[in-house]
């Protein structure tokens, strides 16, 4: 099964442009470091102070803040590659990660994309030819059929339809082909309703889309997100390295995952990893990816699309596999074989990543944006923080307001909660909304406590949740009365230190401010 | 002190009493003894008859944010600066005790004139010596103790009449 290229040796990487910003940026920063392998940051006008800019070896700001001057710009990228002699370009995860184009552009300038070939970014981006794909590959799909055409007054033929829908199952949803948004879409889940239930969504569809044309899909009730991670390389290797479970979303978004997941048991386990590896197989996967799938209450998995970068939450994955998927990327696109086989994969405890976000879980997740004027990051065993901000940095309109991820690892889930539980409640940000108390909450409630998760959890089990800050707010008050008490005598005394932290200490270093480095250009 | 916040709509005043790490706050008709140290990452590390906690807070205009086990209390604090000018020794040039302890010597006489910072006069409270100085330049029109005298809280010490 060997297909290696004798044209096609390995090239080693001496200098790798990082065409991303934030957490992902200073992730893949730290990875070249520890190989030995030279950075180039770009960045925008106002990421100029930023932590990803001020931690590779340079930096070159590439244009103004809104990603499409900037981060977004596939010409510029290009030219400081040229400029900076990189050979190489990790595309981190959003932006130009998945955009079959830019990594062709890079191929095209020499560079080494470090993720897969612009072929397969583009068939895994179609999500109807993926959806072909995995199943000529004999992964499972979401079970559908197209129907019988109509008659010309729109009557179906009702026992050609009721035959096709046995066949993909109840309950199922009636879909317009050329819809979407919810028009032209019927839940059914009965078989006498079958008939009047595609009359009507055909009626509908064909008002809104100008095309009547509807199929029936199977309708996964309260599925959970399940995905796996898997590599390969040029060698024809390719393995999974076990599951992530994402149930926990909003607004379509995760924002809790963890590894296992408590839904699955060793057989599922390999019968999902094996799909999830013929998937790799069938592309001829090379780097990381994910197959997502869903999974029914039933143990039934269905594709659902594949990544095909590597993804937000991939510390989970490294804690309980402990492995270094970056690192693993970079060796992989030099050509290496990948670092593990199959058999070298285990993994051992449990971990969970919570997405701390600027943002109002009270107030339809809407961002929000200042400073940070207190940022304290919890730390101790089995707590990570992949962070792209410091105190003082502002977090602005133009980017993903996720401040960090917290990923946890404990020997059990209980375990992984608890230390979850504990390390927010020590990640004191203020200056801007968090969603760090939600967090809390969705961790301590009783049905993600037991496991029971589905991707309708947080509308369903948290409505209108709203923050409780009754039971300390004397002790907040005292504080903060202690703490104003400290800063007027501090300021009658003529100390400097009556700034925004309420941290007396006037050190040389506080009065130097922020410095600029500049870049290139 | 009094600090005037508000609080979820609510002004509530608080009185601060402090001695040295010993805090009393007072909330109305309740009152919160405490400990308090300002610990080396910037967060206040408070001693309650409940235990001991870690909170941080932030000044951001006349907001005080506070973060105390992953929850955020935002308060207002409107005007700090001149809520209680009068009773405070630094706001006027009149001195008065911050808080109760004893005359230990008074350095100035009445009619003497005294530059900015010149040191008017010594206190000791909770066993540590205090020196007070002047927050203007001036002539000391009045002094209103003697040397080992012991002063209550708020009590007048020296008044100064600014120079023009």
């Amino acid at each position: 099964m060997a297909k290696t290229n004798p044209l096609e040796t390995e090239r080693p990487i001496s200098r790798v442009l990082v065409a991303n910003r934030g957490e992902i940026a200073v992730r893949v920063i730290r990875a070249c470091r520890e190989l030995g392998i030279g950075t180039v940051a770009v960045c925008s006008e106002v990421d100029q102070d930023a932590l990803h800019t001020r931690l590779a070896d340079q930096a070159v700001t590439i244009g103004p803040a809104e990603p499409g001057q900037s981060y977004l710009r596939v010409e510029r990228l290009l030219e400081v590659a040229r400029a900076t002699d990189a050979d190489a370009v990790h595309p981190g995860y959003g932006f130009l990660a998945e955009n079959a184009g830019f990594a062709r552009a890079c191929q095209a300038a020499g560079l080494i994309f470090i993720g897969p070939s612009p072929e397969v970014i583009e068939q895994m981006g179609e999500k109807t030819a993926a959806r072909a794909i995995m199943a000529e590959a004999g992964v499972p799909v979401v079970p559908g059929a197209l129907l019988p055409d109509p008659d010309a007054d729109g009557n179906f033929a009702a026992a050609a339809v009721r035959e096709v829908c046995a066949g993909v199952g109840y309950p199922l949803l009636v879909k317009a082909a050329f819809g979407g948004g919810g028009k032209g879409m019927r839940l059914v889940t009965d078989p006498d309703q079958v008939v009047a239930a595609c009359e009507g969504a055909a009626r509908e569809a064909l008002g809104a889309f100008g095309n009547g044309t509807v199929y029936v899909e199977k309708f996964i009730e309260r599925p959970r997100h399940v995905e796996f991670q898997i590599f390969g390389d040029r060698h024809g290797h390719y393995v999974h390295l076990c599951e992530r479970e994402c149930s926990i979303q909003r607004r379509h978004q995760k924002i809790i995952e963890e590894s296992p997941s408590p839904a699955l048991n060793p057989a599922l386990r390999a019968e999902m990893g094996a799909a999830a590896v013929a998937a790799a197989a069938a592309v001829e996967y090379e780097g990381a990816g994910t197959v997502e799938f869903l999974l029914d209450q039933d143990g039934g998995f269905y594709f659902l699309e594949m990544n095909t970068r590597l993804q937000v939450e991939h510390p989970v994955t490294e804690w309980v596999t402990g492995t270094d998927l970056v690192r693993a990327q970079i060796r992989v696109a030099e050509g290496r074989p990948l670092p593990w086989r199959q058999a070298d994969i285990t993994t051992r405890g449990h971990a969970i990543e919570c997405r701390v976000y600027a943002e109002d879980p009270a107030n339809g997740f809407l961002p929000s944006l200042g400073e940070l004027l207190v940022l304290n990051e919890p730390t101790g065993p089995g707590v990570r923080v992949d962070s792209g901000v410091r105190q003082g940095d502002e977090v602005t309109m133009y980017y993903d307001p996720m401040i960090a991820k917290l990923s946890l690892h404990g020997d059990d889930r209980q375990a992984a909660i608890d230390r979850a539980v504990a390390a927010l409640k020590s990640y004191a940000v203020l200056g801007v909304t968090t969603n760090i108390e939600y967090l809390i909450a969705i961790l301590q409630q009783p049905v993600f406590q037991s496991g029971d998760l589905h991707t309708g959890f947080l509308a369903e089990e948290m409505p209108d949740w709203r923050s409780d800050r009754g039971a300390d707010a004397d002790l907040a008050l005292a504080v903060a009365a202690v703490a104003e008490h400290t800063r007027l005598q501090q300021g009658r005394a003529g100390a400097p230190g009556t700034g925004t932290a309420a941290a007396p200490a006037a050190t040389p270093w506080h009065e130097l401010g922020r410095f600029r480095l500049h870049g290139l250009d | 002190m009094h600090l005037n916040f508000r609080a979820d709509d609510e002004d509530v005043t608080v009185e601060v009493t402090r001695d040295g790490q010993d805090w009393r706050l007072q909330l109305g008709d309740r009152t919160i003894p405490l400990q308090a140290v300002l610990d080396g990452d910037g967060s206040w590390l408070v001693e309650t008859h409940q235990g001991r906690r870690r909170l941080w807070v932030a000044v951001r205009g006349d907001e005080r944010l506070v973060f105390c086990d992953g929850k955020v209390h935002a308060l207002r604090l409107p005007d700090p600066e001149h809520a209680d000018d009068e009773e405070q020794s630094g706001g006027g040039p009149n001195l008065t005790a911050d808080m109760p302890g004893k005359v230990v010597q008074v350095t100035v006489a009445v009619g003497e004139t005294v530059m900015v910072g010149q040191t008017v006069l010594i206190m000791e409270s909770m066993k540590m010596e205090t020196e007070l100085s002047a927050s203007v330049a001036g002539v000391i029109a009045a002094v209103h103790v003697s040397d080992g005298q012991v002063v209550a809280q708020g009590e007048s010490l020296v008044d100064i009449t600014p120079s023009e």
